[in-house]
């Protein structure tokens, strides 16, 4: 790497806490951030367990009010990360300075508020209680607050960052699973490499958890319906399932030399991407299969020139799935095949829950600081593992691997995977 | 073999334009498309909806019942399962690109090396997923939802996840490489064109299908931008209704369909002996950073990302014959657009034939930039400029070279297509002649 790309501001929002500290000692306690579902009424579905997210509100991140009304708790997760990434790296868009900065973020599904609804569903209804188009358009459709639609616009959280921080570089929103972060912060990488913005926030952040997420969840089949006890346990050989989590993070990326420039410390460079499309079954919402996500990891060492023997750590997608991670660990397994060392994994979805989007770059976020610390937290996974786990997982209690190289897997529910690949300077 | 990415554009690998596809409200074919925008033939008419005389919306340009009924005879199965008909648009318009580009059958071997790149739009609400758990009291019954989530329509958005086209048509026709989605709003499917050419510049892919599918021609979604205050609500004649660049002009009309193109690294596709329609060179992207309900007025964000795009293609600004435009036919965009145009080009704007696509098809939306960037290739292919429907009345302050009356006959060494999205994201991209 002549010039590489490095890491030098982040934050991160997730169910152990609103900063990368307090989420970090969380970890490393082996606490979780699976509770109850308190937002709202869950007491009807057959899962009430998630991991939220709560505090965050549009007073503390100085906000108009009419805005403020359009932002969902994603949108607040996305304006605090950016703001305290920024800071984090000592950067502000004033003036001309945001020319050069861009932004790409992984977002989830946005949905609706079922309150900003209600109103015209009412007024549309007929003597039978059925929707009439007419009274909808006629007037009905008037109930709504006329800014509903951005909060629809899966884009909106990012414009209004660009907006409040005045970024006005490259950008695009990749959506709705964790793979589509990667293709984010690759892509980040790709303008950085090539000199065409001086610095890029590179974003992901999960929907909230409502009961149209719940819902959506539910539908596909990925949400555990079967252990109350245990709702998230990956790589255990029994698992049932995920469930859902809130939360998010922000890295800015810039080059080495850039960094030097601004006397910015930098430790950690992301080296390599792979990404593969393959469905697990023919249902379509088990994950990838074996082969995709080999190809994927494949890919980020390819594109890094490192060798799989070389990876120290994957913090892998490993969300509690019976699909997932069994193909994840036999394409870790056929990677390994040959290899003199064994790659140690980890997940975090044990203990905060399954972010979507918003989880790989929580993972980014924590593997620099496990780079920089040494330190590796344990991942809860009470009960037996998969055999092939066994030896590879890190449980029970930190440990310290000094891990130099390491990789974050992310996939998506349709067959989507992604792998990148992050060293130590 | 895998290329590492490049690290100054020298070390790119060039891409082409090999095949292209469409499903519009003109047509399901390109060559039904090309000629009917050439003769200035609108598909835009009026809405036919449960309700509609009532929609403060009265034109659209929809996908017909027979045109449907095609595209479900050619993928029954998905027809069936699929909840969102944008999805099925995707399929047909995919489809017709790799058919076009020769690869129907696609070859057995390097498949992980396709990808596909997707623009997706807002999801669809249904009010039809909260009327039966509204209470008398207006309130909605959240535990008996919960006890009866799974009655939602199978085009709900609790059903339909934003990559459900990129998916299918991976899934479909076996493309196992980069697989992404794009949402940023109606500039996303020139932002797809643009990364899948990133892509393929890097080595990563070797083809990829990109565009966009989009359709808010729903009972929810044809209000959206009535509440944003872009939408045309006159009752102006439906065919007459997008009026872009026009002192008349009253706001946007909304359109359905898809537009996938298959991009290709030019040695593969020579490899193959593929038909070549022009050379994919540069992409660019800015964010306005004003107000997330408008555009920056005096068009700098706009002008940003076509700079971004000529650089990264390294031609000059008078290499560039043509612009297809965003074009919404809304007050503001048109404006910010026309004065973005002015100040990339300076004194060659005025030599540069403009128009927008827009009073054809209406406005896709998230895949606007698809259906716009085929229209754009075939411009380059064929040296001939469709006109810029129901421009008769010149806005004063929109003075460019507008494409009117009928279609232009003209030397295009390279084009330049731009989308711009709600929120302040703008895209442009550009291609030229191929010289192999």
């Amino acid at each position: 790497m002549t010039d590489p790309v490095v890491i030098t501001g982040r934050a991160i929002v997730t169910p152990l806490g609103d900063c990368l500290e307090s989420t970090w000692t969380a970890l490393l306690s082996g606490t979780s951030g699976i509770g109850p579902i308190t937002a709202f009424d869950a007491s009807g579905f057959p899962c009430q367990l998630a991991a939220s997210v709560s505090g965050i509100n549009p007073e503390s991140l100085d906000l108009p009010r009419r805005e403020s009304r359009i932002m969902d708790l994603h949108s607040l997760i996305l304006m605090k990360c950016a703001q305290e990434a920024m800071r984090d790296a000592a950067l502000s868009g004033e003036g001309d300075s945001g020319l050069e900065i861009g932004f790409f973020a992984g977002i989830g599904m946005v949905d609706y508020r079922t309150d900003d609804l209600t109103g015209a569903v009412s007024a549309s209804l007929d003597e039978t209680r059925q929707i009439d188009y007419q009274r909808f358009y006629e007037r009905a459709y008037q109930e709504i607050f006329p800014l509903w639609p951005l909060a629809m616009l899966n884009n909106i959280a990012l414009c209004q960052v660009a907006v409040k921080l005045g970024l006005r570089g490259e950008n695009s929103v990749f959506s709705p699973h964790g793979d589509s972060t990667l293709q984010g912060v690759w892509e980040a990488v790709d303008v950085l490499r090539n000199g065409r913005n001086q610095q890029v926030l590179a974003a992901g952040v999960a929907e909230k958890i409502s009961e149209s997420s719940l819902a959506r969840g539910l539908l596909h089949g990925f949400i555990n319906v079967r252990d109350s006890t245990h709702p998230c346990r990956p790589f255990i050989r029994d698992n049932a399932g995920t469930v859902l989590g809130e939360g998010g993070g922000i890295v800015v990326l810039e080059s080495l030399s850039s960094a030097a420039s601004r006397d910015r410390p930098a430790q950690v460079a992301i080296s390599g991407y792979g990404s593969a499309f393959g469905q697990a079954d023919e249902r379509g919402f088990c994950g990838p299969s074996e082969e995709a996500i080999a190809q994927a990891m494949a890919g980020a060492l390819r594109s890094s020139g490192h060798t799989f023997e070389e990876v120290d750590l994957v913090l892998t997608h490993g969300e509690g799935s019976p699909y997932a991670d069994r193909n994840e660990i036999k394409a870790i397994r056929g990677l390994m095949r040959g290899s003199k060392s064994i790659t140690r994994i980890y997940s975090s979805k044990g203990n905060l829950g399954h972010l979507l989007a918003g989880a790989p770059l929580v993972d980014i976020v924590l593997a620099e600081r496990m780079i920089s610390s040494g330190m590796v937290p344990p991942v809860d996974c009470q009960g037996a593992l998969i055999e092939d786990a066994e030896d590879l997982l890190v449980k029970d209690s930190p440990s310290r691997l000094n891990p130099r190289v390491v990789m974050v897997n992310a996939f998506s529910y349709e067959g989507q995977a992604g792998s990148l690949l992050l060293e130590a300077l | 073999m895998n290329q590492p990415m490049g690290t100054t554009s020298e070390k790119r690998r060039r891409v082409v334009v090999t095949g292209l596809g469409l499903a519009t409200a003109l047509g399901l074919e390109v060559s039904t498309n090309w000629q009917k925008a050439l003769k200035g033939i609108t598909g835009i008419r009026t809405l036919v909806y449960p309700g509609a005389e009532s929609s403060p919306v009265q034109a659209t340009g929809s996908i017909s019942d027979e045109q449907w009924r095609q595209i479900a005879a050619a993928f029954p199965m998905e027809a069936q399962q699929q909840g969102e008909k944008r999805t099925l648009f995707a399929l047909w318009a995919a489809q017709r690109a790799m058919s076009d580009a020769g690869l129907d059958p696609l070859p057995a071997t390097g498949r992980e090396r396709y990808g596909v790149m997707v623009a997706a739009g807002a999801p669809i609400n249904r009010l039809e997923d909260i009327a039966p758990w509204t209470d008398t009291s207006g309130g909605f019954d959240l535990v008996r939802f919960g006890q009866q989530y799974q009655q939602v329509h199978p085009e709900s958005i609790m059903r339909n996840n934003s990559h459900r086209p990129a998916t299918l048509i991976a899934s479909k026709f076996g493309l196992g490489g980069y697989n992404g989605t794009i949402t940023s709003a109606c500039a996303s499917a020139t932002q797809a064109l643009g990364l899948a050419l990133r892509s393929i510049q890097r080595g990563e892919s070797d083809l990829m299908l990109a565009g966009g599918a989009d359709s808010m021609i729903n009972p929810v979604g044809l209000i959206f931008f009535v509440l944003l205050g872009a939408a045309n609500t006159t009752r102006d004649a439906p065919e007459k209704a997008c009026r872009p660049f026009d002192r008349r002009r009253a706001g946007l009309v909304m359109g359905e369909g898809a537009g996938l193109v298959v991009l290709e690294a030019e040695a593969h596709a020579r490899q193959r002996g593929a038909k070549i329609y022009g050379e994919v060179v540069g992409y660019g992207s800015s964010m306005d950073a004003y107000q997330v309900t408008a555009p920056e007025p005096k068009g700098y964000g706009a002008s940003r990302s076509m700079e971004q795009a000529l650089m990264d293609s390294g031609l000059a600004n008078t290499d560039i014959d043509y612009i297809n435009a965003h074009g919404t036919g809304t007050k503001l965009n048109d404006l910010a657009e026309t004065l973005a145009i002015k100040r990339t080009f300076g004194e060659h704007a005025d030599r540069l034939l403009v128009n927008s696509s827009k009073p054809l098809i209406g406005h896709l939306l998230a895949a606007s930039g698809g259906p716009e960037f085929v229209f754009t290739v075939l411009s380059l292919h064929e040296d001939r400029v469709h006109p810029t429907l129901n421009l008769t009345t010149a806005d004063p302050k929109c003075n460019l070279d507008y494409v009117v009356g009928e279609a232009r006959q003209a030397q295009i060494r390279a084009a330049l297509s731009n989308s711009f999205g709600f929120g302040g994201q703008n895209a442009s991209i550009v291609i030229k002649k191929y010289r192999g």
